[in-house]
């Protein structure tokens, strides 16, 4: 039932999946066929308050720190090449745990070190972020960054952030000037 | 348009009749347009190229050197992508003073992209979500049209009756193949002799890959503390396991794949080279006999010495490793300075003998580790050198930190180095 949401659109998670509970980012992208340095793409998470700020570093959820501090999201580790199966790298956000002064949930990708490899989304074959229910594996929201952020070396994926009880997701896909260090400065974080 | 850049075909203000023109002053550059079916070159009749110039329905053609025109539509639907090349039997297609490809309005410089390629995909024609795009790709093989006509499937390189350059080829005169072919040998090597170290060298590559130095060549040198506070990392395995991470590391960075070592306590030792034949038992059959002291200024001496005998045209990684502060800093710190002029990266990893423990003697511990450690980082920071040309990390002295980090901590820093250093001339 995958939706595909344009930019800006929006989704209720928990009207479109009854008892929603967990969700899992997925990254996946084809390692490099052609001689030169690995694609690295690297999803991060940042736990932001009502002021759209990170409540302090832990907040950052990235390749090294792996886990918030509560337990709510967990990221299951960094590849660096884009070898394997089915999504490369995953984030797993338990919503019932985020705790109450989270309002909203950054979702981001980067590409590492971009600028010193010269390298963008669209040199990377088949890279894609999306979103799914935990629970069953079923695509809530997908977003193509080979073809449609092609010239982009930073994204802000995607908002979940809170409507009343309910979790929405809301798709941004749009590009970041900057790799991972300015994106979390701008959200508030210590770099 | 920029390397990586996907547009359709509308967006660029092109229709699916296109002319591409694609020039190249490096003599003997050949373009070819592949007309590929799901990833695969499934009927060489779509490989265009001199000695074939046009597709069977004429959907492609081209015009020598490299004028090519394309009628997409009449392209029958099976062929989902093509892409466009560039090739060269002997050189680096980077040997070209320019390799740019024009389309209607829009010019792709090709030139910056390349390094050792002698086979590069210009651009990529492909069907996407009912229309045509276009992808400005800029990426390609060191192995030339084999390597390429591999990617595209493998088959046709077995059947074509075009001759592809293999065995015969004259010898590459690039470094970078060589260096390439020369790892390739040297974990070819680790897989017959030492299978336990495969795993650290591919570790070791990722650390490296993540500091955009898949590519650097450097000679590994290791300095190892034979103070007499060494001895239990000297009895329990410790510094054979960093002998061998430290063989792992040049399995990639040199290129013999060496790692010459010296000892210091009181003197220094040179101990040979360290390599895939010799590294079992390594450290035991060295008979380290432990000193009462640490002095790093003759074994820093003794180094400097040998890399200037060796020669600059290389740039040294050298680890040095140490569990204790060293006697007349001042001379040490003349060193540093002095040694920064040279293109020698020193890495000093400090074994700390003290970390958790407690009691009286470990507050004692902790105190003079305190004050040891607290000169490497005063290198580490050290004011007056041309450039940054030392790092420093600690560890606690069981040393079973995981193998990415004890890589990733050895690389730290080596490629702002290499930058800093070619700016200030000290590399080439």
């Amino acid at each position: 039932m995958a939706v595909s949401l344009s930019k800006g659109g929006n989704v209720s998670l928990s009207k479109e999946a009854p008892g929603l509970s967990a969700i899992t980012i997925g990254l996946g992208w084809d390692p490099r066929a052609t001689d030169g340095q690995a694609f690295d793409l690297d999803g991060s998470v940042f736990l932001l308050n009502a002021s759209g700020k990170v409540r302090s570093d832990s907040d950052f959820i990235f390749y090294n720190n792996k886990a918030s501090s509560d337990g709510s999201v967990i990221h299951n580790g960094d590849n660096t090449t884009g070898a394997g199966e089915g999504d490369d790298e995953t984030v797993e956000i338990d919503l019932s745990k985020v705790p109450a002064d989270v309002d909203k949930i950054a979702v981001c990708v980067t590409i590492h070190e971009a600028e010193t490899r010269s390298q963008n989304f669209g040199q990377v074959s088949k890279a894609y972020i999306r979103v799914l229910n935990k629970a069953g594996g079923a695509e809530i929201a997908r977003y193509d960054l080979s073809e449609d952020a092609s010239t982009d070396t930073a994204m802000i994926f995607g908002e979940i952030y809170r409507h009343g009880s309910d979790w929405k997701f809301k798709a941004v896909g749009q590009g970041y000037a900057g790799g991972l260090g300015p994106m979390a400065k701008n959200y508030g974080v210590n770099v | 348009m920029q390397a990586g850049e996907r547009k359709t075909l509308a967006d660029l203000g092109l229709s699916e009749r296109l002319e591409v023109r694609v020039e190249c002053d490096l003599h003997g550059t050949d373009f070819s347009a592949f007309g590929l079916q799901g990833g695969k070159l499934a009927d060489d009749r779509y490989m265009v190229f001199y000695n074939q110039p046009r597709s069977p329905e004429g959907a492609i053609t081209l015009r020598p050197p490299g004028e090519f025109t394309f009628e997409l539509q009449a392209l029958p639907p099976a062929v989902d992508e093509v892409y466009l090349t560039a090739t060269h039997d002997e050189s680096p297609l980077s040997n070209a003073g320019r390799l740019n490809v024009s389309f209607g309005a829009h010019t792709f410089d090709v030139k910056p992209h390349l390094k050792a390629e002698k086979a590069v995909m210009l651009l990529r024609l492909y069907r996407h979500s009912g229309g045509w795009r276009l992808a400005a790709v800029a990426q390609g093989f060191n192995g030339g049209l084999a390597a390429l006509v591999g990617h595209f499937g493998g088959e046709v390189a077995e059947t074509a009756n075009e001759p592809l350059p293999a065995a015969s080829a004259p010898p590459v005169t690039s470094p970078v193949n060589l260096r390439k072919e020369r790892q390739r040998v040297i974990l070819e090597k680790a897989e017959r002799e030492q299978p336990g170290l495969v795993s650290l060298i591919k570790t070791a590559s990722i650390s490296l890959e993540k500091r955009g130095l898949s590519e650097a060549q450097y000679r590994v040198k290791l300095i190892l503390d034979i103070s007499a506070s060494m001895q239990r990392e000297y009895q329990n395995g410790a510094v054979q396991k960093l002998a061998e991470r430290a063989l792992a590391l040049a399995a990639r960075l040199d290129d013999d794949g060496e790692v010459e070592v010296y000892l210091f306590g009181v003197k220094a030792h040179r101990k040979g080279a360290l390599s895939l034949g010799n590294v079992s038992g390594f450290v035991n059959r060295m008979g380290v006999e432990l000193e009462g002291g640490t002095h790093y200024n003759p074994v820093m001496t003794m180094l400097r010495e040998d890399v200037r005998r060796e020669g600059f045209d290389i740039p040294t990684l050298v680890l040095f490793i140490t569990d204790g502060g060293t006697s007349n800093r001042d001379a040490v710190v003349r060193q540093m300075i002095e040694a920064s002029r040279e293109p020698i990266f020193w890495k000093f990893m400090g074994i700390d003998q003290a970390a958790g423990k407690g009691g009286f003697l470990g507050g004692l511990m902790q105190r003079a580790a305190a004050d040891s450690f607290g000169f490497l980082e005063k290198l580490d920071d050290l004011q007056g050198r041309m450039v940054d040309n030392a790092d420093f990390f600690s560890v606690p002295a069981s040393i079973d930190l995981p193998d990415n980090q004890l890589f990733d901590s050895l690389v730290n820093e080596l490629d702002s180095w290499q930058r800093d250093a070619r700016r200030a001339g000290i590399l080439r």
